[in-house]
């Protein structure tokens, strides 16, 4: 074995090249973290809205549930089915919800700045024992009733009047802002939760946009969609499971960006790759001599192949950990977009955690190694004459 | 031989190293291009928008419609020229990946208020004459293929139901926004709903004489119907537009930060090489010096070699990219239609110049700053 501190040297040696190198490929793997990461944050805010317990009613054909339609009638015969699950008091976990719409003006706009289409959910007072991943982290819960709204914690801050104590305005109404809640990084944070009896009077609507329920078994939803489909008063409406009806509302978005975040990282995998073998093709020959110093006193050419592809993979290996490092800081940061499928901003976090940091470290080795590997192929491959002779 | 051409011969005498660097710097071209057709796509639909069309909708929310009686009152405003109504349509084509824009329009004044639509008579004609008639754009003739006689089936959602619409001539509007839509009858899907939901539009979109005085005739209008259930919201074309775009802001900002990352990739790439090239010919250096060279030609062979890489690569990358990007729009799921990649080859290969010439500069000063005699002495 060629011992390492020999490869240590020769990198420091070349240290512009060595820096370069590093800088590139660190920058690489910081975009194909973020990739990872975003798309990682856009399947957390859209499965993780449902659960597989839960099952969702809305209009057959509805894509979204500002556009579905349950009437009143429809909701009393669904809380009668036997497949819905019930509290230890015996209350049945079913309720009726209102999802609107609602033109916010963003609180960095001035009076001409373009307002956000921001999800208000009416909520019956059963939803947060459907939904249990909701909790309230600041405040307390809407007074059903009230006025009285919560905020998910993506829409804290962002519009005019989103704050504990302040008062949001849209339709005709002044909304107290009571509480704040998280739901996990998922799609209910971007929206705002009332009194389902407030939003519907708000909005002039009798029917409910959607029912929630908790199911007594996983069985339970084919049976309640057979059941959607045998009772007349019931077909026009669609039972889905909750994760999956989530889970397909964000699909032209999420395939935008995934199909985008691969095209990007195979772009830059081809360029990391050819940067580095363009960095270790010089490696090797400003050192022919060395090389062949270092065969004429013994070592064999595996030898000569590992320490060139130690090298590769040492640069690699520092470009991850920095790019790495620097993608854990985007944490911090959001992502804020408008899905076209239910007209409503949605806000992502980029997540971050240790399989990301792995994923992204194996691809810089990979890249290290797919760049690496021809130069020291040749080096390995050199006759000892002609690298000794080499100027 | 002439200073562009040594630089030439320069850069081809390591064949493997300046095949490697004009390959990076293609694909990273093939890159930036992509992602300039992307954002410029958004952004031509803003740009493409007009000052003096004002789109009037419902004030509580995008959602609600507003009564169809409205109608002959935004006509009666001062100043305003042509009105016309349109429904979104929703409801989905094959699956959700297919998205793309659907409205109900009134085929006999939505022409005459979008002006930047063009169809010929006899298409128009053709729809009028046909209620399930449609007209396409040409983006979605482009990408489905559709043509005069097919027939589209849309699952509704906001018109709940199964629809078929037959293609009565396609149209070519000002952006690729219009270019990807689809028009139907307003009369055809407000004749579907039970007869308490009839007569709902969900915009009114208004021509006015002077866009000057966009303003006050918005003001005029939203002021009929201060007092009614149905407040409105009267905004030029421009900001309605801008309000839909804000919403991808983050998308385009991302795409922005991307680009630059992309050449900051490419100056890396390019600037190593350079100085691995400066390098390896020190001794080389030092003898053009001795046999009279002045520093500033070997500045400038350092960047004629940099310019011969970038333009080498930039070129190629922008042949390719054509077909590439091309065919990845084709299959993006509709989110970005219409947009071509000609506009970005050009300004792409001259960016790529730029970054070769940069990427030249500091390994081109090492070489014009040469120390003769030590370099001769460390060539033997």
């Amino acid at each position: 074995m060629i011992p390492i501190s020999y490869s240590i040297r020769s990198l420091a040696r070349r240290r512009l090249t060595s820096v370069m190198t590093i800088a590139g490929l660190s920058l690489v793997v910081f975009v194909f973290a973020a990739m990872l990461m975003l798309s990682r944050g856009v399947h957390d805010a859209m499965a993780k809205s449902g659960s597989p317990q839960n099952a969702m009613i809305l209009r057959e054909g509805a894509t979204s549930e500002a556009v579905s339609s349950v009437s009143r009638d429809q909701f009393r015969l669904l809380q009668a089915s036997p497949e819905v699950a019930a509290t230890s008091q015996g209350t049945p976990l079913i309720g009726g919800e209102m999802v609107v719409i609602s033109n916010l003006p963003r609180i960095d706009g001035g009076p001409d700045t373009p307002g956000a289409n921001v999800g208000v959910r009416g909520i019956s007072p059963v939803s947060l024992e459907i939904r249990d991943t909701v909790k309230v982290v600041k405040g307390c819960l809407p007074r059903p009733g009230t006025l009285e709204v919560m905020l998910g914690s993506a829409v804290e801050g962002r519009y005019k009047g989103s704050r504990l104590g302040e008062s949001l305005s849209f339709a005709r109404r002044e909304w107290p802002v009571v509480g704040v809640f998280s739901a996990n990084g998922s799609a209910f944070e971007s929206e705002i939760w009332g009194d389902e009896q407030s939003v519907a009077d708000a909005y002039n609507r009798q029917a409910f946009t959607d029912v929630v329920l908790r199911l007594k078994d996983r069985v339970g939803l084919s049976v309640l969609s057979g059941r959607l489909a045998a009772d007349p008063s019931l077909s026009t409406l669609k039972a889905w499971r909750e994760d999956l009806f989530f889970d397909a509302q964000s699909e032209t978005l999420r395939s935008f960006i995934v199909g985008l975040g691969t095209f990007v990282t195979v772009i830059f995998a081809i360029a990391a790759a050819l940067g580095a073998t363009v960095t270790m093709y010089s490696q090797v020959s400003n050192r022919l001599r060395e090389i062949g110093t270092l065969r004429a006193i013994g070592y064999r050419r595996l030898a000569v192949l590992r320490v060139f592809l130690r090298e590769a993979i040492m640069l690699s290996v520092l470009s991850g950990v920095i790019g790495v490092a620097c993608a854990s800081l985007l944490s911090l940061a959001n992502f804020s977009v408008l899905n076209s499928q239910s007209f409503t901003q949605i806000t992502f976090h980029f997540h971050f955690g240790p399989d990301v940091a792995l994923v992204a470290l194996a691809f810089s080795v990979l890249m290290g190694l797919l760049g690496g590997f021809v130069p020291a192929l040749s080096a390995a491959r050199l006759l000892i004459v002609n690298a000794v002779r080499a100027r | 031989m002439n200073l562009p051409k040594l630089a030439l011969r320069n850069t081809f005498r390591n064949r493997a190293r300046a095949l490697l660097t004009i390959g990076g710097v293609a694909v990273l071209v093939v890159a930036f291009v992509f992602l300039r057709t992307v954002v410029s796509a958004y952004r031509s639909t803003v740009n493409n928008s007009r000052s003096d069309r004002l789109v009037t909708r419902n004030r509580v929310s995008l959602a609600l419609p507003l009564p169809l009686a409205d109608f002959e009152k935004i006509k009666a405003v001062p100043g305003a020229t042509t009105v016309t109504y349109s429904n979104w349509f929703g409801g989905t084509y094959i699956d959700s990946r297919h998205f793309f824009a659907r409205f109900a329009v009134d085929p006999d004044t939505y022409f005459q208020v979008f002006k930047d639509v063009v169809v010929t008579p006899e298409a128009l004609a053709a729809f009028k004459a046909d209620r399930t008639g449609s007209l396409v754009g040409e983006g979605l003739v482009e990408k489905y293929g559709f043509k005069v006689g097919d027939v589209i089936h849309l699952k509704g959602d906001i018109y709940p139901g199964d629809w078929a619409f037959t293609v009565r001539g396609t149209f070519k509007g000002s952006n690729s926004f219009q270019n990807s839509s689809m028009f139907m009858q307003w009369r055809a899907i407000d004749k579907s709903l039970p007869d308490t939901q009839r007569g709902t539009v969900s915009q009114y979109t208004t021509l006015v004489k002077d866009a000057d005085h966009s303003p006050e005739v918005g003001k005029a209008i939203d002021a009929l119907f201060a007092s009614s259930a149905n407040e409105t919201l009267t905004e030029s074309e421009e900001a309605f537009t801008l309000g839909f775009l804000m919403g991808s802001a983050a998308i385009i900002t991302a795409l922005d930060v991307v680009s630059v990352v992309l050449l900051v990739i490419m100056l890396l790439i390019l600037g190593n090489t350079m100085a691995m090239a400066v390098r390896e010919r020190t001794g080389e250096l030092a003898v053009l010096r001795t046999i009279g060279f002045k520093p500033n030609k070997l500045l400038a062979l350092a960047l004629a070699e940099g310019l011969w890489i970038s333009l080498i690569g930039g070129i190629l990358g922008a042949i390719v990219a054509r077909p590439v990007i091309g065919g990845f729009l084709k299959y993006s799921g509709g989110f970005v239609t219409g947009a071509s990649a000609n506009a970005w080859t050009l300004p792409a290969v001259l960016i790529a110049l730029a970054v070769g010439l940069l990427a030249a500069a500091i390994p081109g000063f090492r070489a014009s700053s040469v120390n003769i005699v030590n370099a001769l002495r460390r060539a033997e």
